[in-house]
């Protein structure tokens, strides 16, 4: 595809994916949930996740699975937050494009 | 390569990062393969450990203490599928500190941002050009986050007058149907939660499972308009953005964890399908039906300006306060009629007191150091006692 995901999409990308689970989700099923939208790395997401961990957007836990601990992420207050500002931003963004690209009338 | 051999290589590369940081990383890959069910990495679907490596240091801004061999950022043949700069995390321009901005160092930030704002809408004109669409990616993530910043304020005017504009005629769309999203939050002990609709439905819920202190919204009928935000106080409030729409909104709280739980609506009925017991309930409407399981609370308040209230056994530490301006009011007191101080009005309808008819319409009980209990409607009002 010849469009970038930038940093702050892929953010929202990975708060929504997170967001909307109840108990929170893990790594693994993260990476695959944003691979069946875009082509995108474990490495990539890691570090994603990181900086959301950090910046207060998300928080882990552990909780054994299998005889190990699985780290799930939730989504903080901040994080809900935030997400919520990235959908509506998201959709006035993508609003104005549309004018471009499909033609549509503002 | 080999899920140990490849968590050994990572291990070696990541030497530069604090102790603790390397093993959170070394956690999360070793995690990886064992989601994934395979032993090794490729089929795992992971990519090498030196380009592993290579975007945990770059997140974490740290350079390699070594130079670590196969690190070409800006070599001009990377592997085709999985070309890094196709989906930049911000790691290579200057995301050494994150937030650490002075506050002019911000200003003069949103000033350049705004300089790239331009230049990226004259880089989306030109979107269909063949080649020409490989637009900065710095540039592309900035406008995202320059928009953001306005945003956030505009927000917060939506909210503060989703409930201070008078209510016009909406009607409420079928349930059912329509957008559904959903947002979990994790709380803290003492938080409270405010919920700001001009128009909807809310239902309130307990979830009962006392390790989990997150609360769910759910959302039905949402357009992409609503919005759920933690004040400085840690308040939190959930509102619509828009505010034609009707929200109708499933919000399950966690048992035990909340003090105050505070919903207003402008028009819409309001339903708590679980008991609660908290410090505070604040239940608010402007047209529309308050309906309760158990409460108990320091300090309950259920107004309707046009409806009725039914409540299930309420327990009052301090205060009830019950109106039912265009209805009737339906309560059930905990303990006996004696243990509150009673202030009991029906305007217009007849008022039932522990299943017996009274000839007037108010009643007054002046209990000292009691809870005082204050119901009011236009219509009919039946009280009983559960001690009775």
């Amino acid at each position: 595809m010849s469009f970038t995901t930038g940093a702050a999409l892929l953010d929202a990308i990975v708060l929504a994916v997170v967001a909307r689970e109840e108990q929170g989700t893990y790594g693994y099923r993260i990476t695959q949930e944003v691979k069946q939208v875009l082509d995108i790395s474990e490495s990539t997401l890691y570090p994603v996740l990181r900086r959301l961990q950090k910046d207060g957007l998300l928080t882990t836990y552990d909780a054994p699975c299998n005889g190990r601990n699985r780290r799930y992420y939730r989504a903080t207050g901040a994080g809900c937050t935030q997400l919520a500002q990235y959908r509506a931003e998201w959709a006035a963004y993508t609003d104005k494009i549309n004018q471009f690209l499909k033609g549509e009338q503002p | 390569m080999k899920k140990y051999a490849y968590l050994a290589r990572l291990e070696e590369l990541l030497e530069a990062l604090p102790a603790e940081e390397r093993q959170d990383a070394l956690n999360y890959y070793e995690e990886f393969f064992d989601a994934a069910g395979a032993d090794d990495s490729a089929a795992a679907g992971l990519e090498s450990p030196e380009e592993a490596a290579r975007k945990i240091l770059e997140g974490e801004g740290v350079a390699p203490s070594q130079p670590v061999p196969p690190t070409p950022p800006a070599a001009p043949e990377p592997p085709p599928l999985e070309e890094p700069r196709n989906y930049p995390t911000g790691g290579t321009t200057p995301r050494q500190p994150p937030r650490p901005f002075s506050r002019k160092g911000w200003l003069l930030f949103l000033v350049v941002l705004a300089a790239a704002f331009l230049v990226q809408l004259a880089v989306l004109v030109l979107f269909f050009a063949p080649i020409g669409g490989s637009a900065d990616m710095a540039t592309a993530s900035s406008v995202t986050t320059e928009a953001i910043t306005e945003y956030v304020t505009g927000d917060a005017a939506n909210l503060a007058q989703s409930t201070a504009v008078t209510p016009e005629s909406t009607e409420l769309p079928a349930t059912g149907t329509g957008y559904a999203q959903n947002m979990v939050c994790s709380m803290k002990r003492g938080d409270s939660l405010g919920i700001k609709l001009r128009s909807g439905k809310v239902f309130l819920e307990v979830n009962e499972d006392i390790n989990d202190r997150s609360t769910y919204i759910g959302v039905r009928n949402a357009d992409e308009s609503f919005a759920v935000q933690q004040t400085d106080d840690g308040d939190w409030l959930v509102g619509s953005t828009d505010r034609s729409g009707a929200l109708i909104l499933t919000v399950k709280i966690p048992r035990g964890v909340l003090s105050e739980v505070q919903v207003s609506l402008e028009k819409g009925d309001i339903s708590v399908m679980d008991n609660l017991s908290l410090e505070e309930l604040e239940l608010e409407t402007g047209s529309g039906r308050i309906t309760t399981q158990n409460i108990s609370a320091e300090d309950v308040e259920l107004k309707t300006s046009d409806g009725h209230v039914t409540t299930g056994v309420v327990t009052p530490q301090e205060k009830l306060k019950v109106v039912a301006a265009g209805g009737a009011a339906q309560l059930i007191l905990a303990g006996n009629k004696s243990d509150y101080s009673l202030y009991v009005v029906s305007k217009n309808g007849v008022l039932r007191d522990g299943g017996e008819q009274t000839p007037g319409r108010s009643l007054k009980t002046g209990q000292i150091d009691r809870p005082t209990v204050t119901v009011q409607a236009d219509g009919d009002i039946t009280l009983e006692y559960s001690g009775s």
